[in-house]
C-alpha cells in the first residue's frame, strides 16, 4: 500500500506543478566572496534587446473543479493512465487560463504597447550606457538582465520585473546548477497622477519612456549594489510591508536593505529585491524625483 | 418481527431526513453593522476571540475519496510541516486588536472578554436567519455586557483545491472565519461577516523548505482579512 502511495505521489508531483512563467525565478547565490568589482560592472540585455511591456493581471491559475469517474479496467496501470490524462486536462486548463488573462490584460494597455514595441532598452539606460557590452563581448562576468515592464489596466501604475543572472563559469559535471547568481528585481513607479495618466493615454511617448527609463535605472542601481556585495551584510528580521499594486494592497514580507532615491529597497523572503516608493513619496503630489534621482553622483 | 422491521425502517428514514435537513440549511448571509445600536447611552460591548483549534496547515478540498485524500495529504506534507513550524498566531492576535480598535471608535465602553464556556457548548437557539444559532443571552449577566462581538477564526494556513487525485491549482494563502455581533437581549445578529480569504501565491509555490511564495500569500490573506474587517465596522 505504501509503495502505491509513493508511485501516486511521484506521479502527482508533476501534475501539481505551477505553470511556467518567464517573470519568475528562484534566488541562487553561490558567489560567496567573489563579488564583482565596482569598476568592472558590466551588463547585457541578452534575451530581448527591446522593451517588453505587458498588462498586469491576477495570475490566479486555479482551474475549475473537473471531477471524473475513473474506470475500473486495467488495474493500477489503467488507473495511472487515467490519472495522467485527467492531470494533463487540468494542466492545460491552467495554462490556457493564464494565457487568456494575459491577452486580455495586454488588450487593455494597447496604446502603451504600441509606443514601446520597437524601443531598444539601450535607449533607456542613460548614464549606464558605458557599462553595457555588446552581445559578442558577453563573458561569464557579464550580468545578464531580462526586464519585463508591466502596467495596470488604468495605466496609472507602472513597474518592472527583471531576472538578473550570472552564469556559472564551468558547469560542474552531473550538477544541474547553471548559475552563479540569479535573482528577481522589481521596481514600482509612484502612482501616476491624473494628468500624467492622461499624458500616457494621449500617447505621450516621451513621458512614458522617461518613466520606464527611471524604473530600469533603479533596477541597474540595485543590481550593481547587490552584485558588488553592498547588500550582503544587511540582514534583519522579516516584517510585513504593504504596497499598492493594481489598486489593491499587496503584502511583502522582508526587510529594508537600503533607502535611496525616494525608494525603500526591500529584500523579501524569496531574497528578491523590491523597490517601492517611500511613504513620503507615495503621499507627495510631486513625482518629479523620478528624473532627478538618477544623476551620476547618486548612482556611483 | 415484521412490525419491528417497519419501525426500524421509519426510524432510519426519519434520522436520515433530520441529518439532511441540517446539511441543507440556508447559510447566514452578511449582516451589515447596525450602527443605530451605538446611539444607546451606556451600551457595553465585549469582544471575544475564538482562536483556530489547530495549527496552521494546508486545508484540502475536493479530494473526495479516502485514497484521494491520503494522496493529497502526501502532496502537501512538506508544506504542512513548514506552516506548522513557522506560522504563529501573532498575526491573528493583531486582527483581534483591529476589531477592538474599530469598535472603540463606535462606543466608549468596549473591552476584551473571555467567554466562560466555549461557543460550541452553549445551548442551541431556534431562530430564523438573522439570529445566532447558539443562545448567547445567558452571557449578558455573566459578562455584564449588552453586545457581544465574536471574532471566530476556524482555519488558517493554506488552501488547495483538488479534483479527486489531481490538484486544480497551487496551494493558496488562506484564512477562514467569521466576525459577528450579537445583541444579548434578543440574540439577533447586529453584524455578521464571513471571512474567507484565499490568495494565489506569486510564481512557483513548491519551494521547500521555506515556501516563500505560499508564506507571503498567507500574510496577504491576513491583510485582506484585516481590510475587510476595517471596512465592515
Amino acid at each position: 500500500m505504501r509503495f502505491l502511495f509513493i508511485i501516486f505521489a511521484i506521479t502527482l508531483v508533476g501534475c501539481g506543478s505551477t505553470p511556467y512563467r518567464d517573470d519568475y525565478t528562484k534566488h541562487v547565490n553561490i558567489i560567496r566572496e567573489g563579488y564583482l568589482d565596482e569598476t568592472d560592472f558590466k551588463f547585457n540585455f541578452v534575451e530581448n534587446p527591446n522593451v517588453d511591456l505587458r498588462g498586469l493581471y491576477s495570475q490566479n491559475d486555479t482551474a475549475n473543479a473537473s471531477p471524473i469517474m475513473y474506470q475500473g479496467v486495467g488495474g493500477v496501470a489503467g488507473l495511472l493512465v487515467q490519472i495522467g490524462t485527467h492531470s494533463s486536462l487540468i494542466q492545460s486548463q491552467r495554462n490556457s487560463k493564464l494565457a487568456k488573462d494575459q491577452e486580455h490584460a495586454n488588450n487593455q494597455i494597447l496604446p502603451l504597447i504600441d509606443i514601446t514595441t520597437e524601443v531598444p532598452l539601450r535607449d533607456l539606460i542613460g548614464e549606464h550606457s558605458s557599462q553595457i557590452v555588446s552581445l559578442e563581448n558577453v563573458g561569464t562576468d557579464t550580468v545578464n538582465i531580462k526586464p519585463i515592464f508591466f502596467s495596470n489596466s488604468d495605466m496609472t501604475e507602472l513597474s518592472v520585473k527583471s531576472i538578473v543572472w550570472l552564469p556559472l563559469e564551468e558547469r560542474r559535471n552531473k550538477r544541474k546548477q547553471r548559475f552563479k547568481y540569479k535573482n528577481l528585481i522589481q521596481v514600482y513607479s509612484p502612482k501616476l497622477k491624473d494628468l500624467q495618466s492622461q499624458q500616457l493615454t494621449n500617447g505621450d511617448s516621451e513621458f512614458l519612456l522617461e518613466v520606464l527609463s527611471s524604473l530600469l535605472k533603479t533596477t541597474l542601481y540595485i543590481t550593481k549594489n547587490e552584485l558588488t556585495g553592498q547588500f550582503s551584510k544587511v540582514r534583519k528580521t522579516a516584517q510585513t510591508f504593504i504596497v499598492e499594486e493594481n489598486s489593491s494592497k499587496k503584502v511583502i514580507r522582508g526587510s529594508i536593505v537600503a533607502n535611496k532615491c525616494g525608494y525603500q529597497i526591500i529584500q523579501d523572503i524569496h531574497s528578491w529585491f523590491i523597490a517601492y516608493p517611500t511613504p513620503e513619496i507615495v503621499a507627495s503630489l510631486n513625482n518629479d524625483f523620478v528624473s532627478l534621482c538618477h544623476d551620476k553622483s547618486i548612482i556611483n | 418481527m415484521k412490525m419491528l422491521g417497519i419501525k426500524f425502517k421509519y426510524l432510519f428514514v426519519a434520522g436520515l431526513a433530520i441529518l439532511l435537513s441540517a446539511c441543507g440549511s440556508t447559510p447566514q448571509p452578511t449582516v451589515t453593522l447596525n450602527t443605530n445600536l451605538f446611539a444607546k447611552d451606556g451600551l457595553k460591548v465585549g469582544i471575544a476571540y475564538a482562536p483556530p483549534k489547530g495549527k496552521a496547515t494546508t486545508h484540502i478540498y475536493g479530494a473526495n475519496c479516502l485514497l484521494c485524500y491520503r494522496v493529497a495529504s502526501a502532496l502537501t506534507s512538506s508544506l504542512d510541516t513548514h506552516l506548522e513550524a513557522n506560522i504563529m498566531t501573532d498575526e491573528l492576535t493583531k486582527i483581534k486588536n483591529i476589531v477592538l480598535a474599530e469598535y472603540s471608535q463606535r462606543s466608549k465602553n468596549v473591552e476584551l472578554v473571555s467567554l466562560p464556556t466555549s461557543i460550541d457548548k452553549l445551548k442551541k437557539f431556534k431562530g430564523e436567519l438573522g439570529f445566532a444559532k447558539k443562545d448567547f443571552r445567558v452571557l449578558k449577566e455573566k459578562l455584564g455586557i449588552d453586545l457581544l462581538v465574536v471574532l471566530d477564526v476556524y482555519n488558517h494556513g493554506a488552501y488547495r483545491s483538488f479534483s479527486n487525485y489531481i490538484p486544480n491549482g497551487d496551494p493558496q494563502g488562506y484564512i477562514a472565519g467569521s466576525l459577528y455581533s450579537v445583541d444579548l437581549d434578543t440574540n439577533a445578529y447586529v453584524q455578521y461577516l464571513r471571512i474567507d480569504e484565499k490568495v494565489q501565491p506569486s510564481g512557483d509555490w513548491d519551494e521547500p523548505s521555506t515556501f516563500p511564495s505560499v508564506t507571503t500569500s498567507y500574510y496577504q490573506a491576513i491583510e485582506n482579512g484585516k481590510q475587510k474587517i476595517k471596512d465592515a465596522i
